[in-house]
């Protein structure tokens, strides 16, 4: 799994599979920080990865 | 996985929607918190390139509401030149006039420069925004302060042990142009959906100059809060503002600039003065 984090600027390959909710504890990332996308659209924490998926980690922190 | 409303798949936990439905609850909350305010003319939205601004200066103008935007360059090199640029894009694309001022042509020195004798850089940075807001500001001034920015804000005058609080925006203070923030019962993550839906061009970049301040710790304890007992922020911000209304302390007027204060001298001008 290819996993990009836009803050900091961040990209990971990855073994996983399991819900959204696992890879931010497993990359220890507070949920309520981050919104997640799979091919450019939205998932949310419950949602089930593949090994192949694409994601997008995005910082919803305002940039001060 | 699928929306409270129908069967199509979420985009969002809190409240659980998809795109469509969120689209609808997200504008709906806004308009609410707008249609609360005594709005009357143009409004003037203090905007930065990022997603908050963005977010509300697009809604205002949707909503068919008449709208400049203000942006500050405080000059912070490799951070505001990219946010400015692609605010400059949006404005132009909405059809909106945009006006930009800086720390440089008002107060002289940019915020690297002030830096350089100034440690505790966003104290200095955020009084001169707000005097340059203030300054430039028509009639009504909308910020895009959101629900964590403001729970944060009111978690740090408590541990600041503030006693006097400024009261309520919708009180008329003498040159103070008044200010609206549509979105501050919008979470933080509830506007970042709403923007990366509407595709809006969100600068990512994030100060260079907030690592290790007070407000990014307390930042950190509400979202772990948040987790573990979700309506944290709203509660400390619907509590706060209960404490607020009853406790409006006396304003006075700066000597200098004649804005309201609770000193003989405001901070924008005490600052004015260090940084000659």
């Amino acid at each position: 799994m290819k996993v990009y984090i836009e803050r900091p600027k961040t990209e990971k390959n990855l073994e996983f599979e399991g819900t959204v909710k696992e890879l931010l504890v497993l990359l220890d990332i507070n949920p309520e920080t981050v919104i997640v996308a799979n091919n450019n659209e939205l998932i949310t924490e419950e949602d089930v990865l593949k090994n192949t998926d694409e994601i997008r980690i995005m910082s919803v922190i305002s940039g001060g | 996985m699928n929306c409270n409303n129908c069967n199509k798949r979420a985009v969002l936990l809190k409240p659980r929607l998809c795109e469509e439905h969120f689209i609808a609850y997200f504008e709906g909350k806004v308009f609410e918190e707008i249609n609360n305010e005594n709005i009357i003319g143009e409004i003037t939205v203090a905007c930065s390139g990022g997603k908050d601004s963005t977010t509300i200066l697009y809604l205002l103008h949707k909503f068919g509401i008449k709208v400049k935007a203000l942006a500050i360059d405080e000059g912070i090199k490799g951070y505001r030149n990219e946010s400015l640029e692609s605010l400059k894009k949006f404005c132009s694309d909405l059809g909106v006039e945009l006006e930009v001022f800086s720390f440089k042509n008002d107060f002289g020195k940019t915020l690297d420069e002030i830096m350089k004798v100034k440690i505790h850089s966003c104290k200095y940075c955020g009084v001169l925004r707000r005097n340059l807001l203030n300054k430039h500001a028509t009639n009504l001034l909308a910020t895009g302060h959101n629900l964590d920015d403001e729970s944060q804000a009111a978690f740090m005058n408590l541990v600041s042990g503030r006693k006097e609080l400024f009261p309520g925006g919708k009180k008329e203070i003498k040159n103070l142009v008044r200010r609206i923030k549509p979105l501050k019962y919008c979470t933080e993550k509830e506007v970042m959906t709403y923007s990366f839906l509407k595709n809006f061009p969100v600068d990512f970049n994030e100060c260079p100059n907030l690592k290790n301040s007070q407000r990014e710790k307390i930042r950190d304890l509400l979202n772990s809060l948040e987790v573990e007992k979700p309506g944290t922020k709203e509660n400390i911000l619907r509590r706060f503002e209960s404490i607020n209304i009853k406790k409006d302390g006396k304003i006075k007027f700066c000597r200098i600039c004649n804005n309201p204060t609770r000193r003989e001298v405001c901070n924008a001008c005490n600052i004015i003065e260090e940084i000659k």
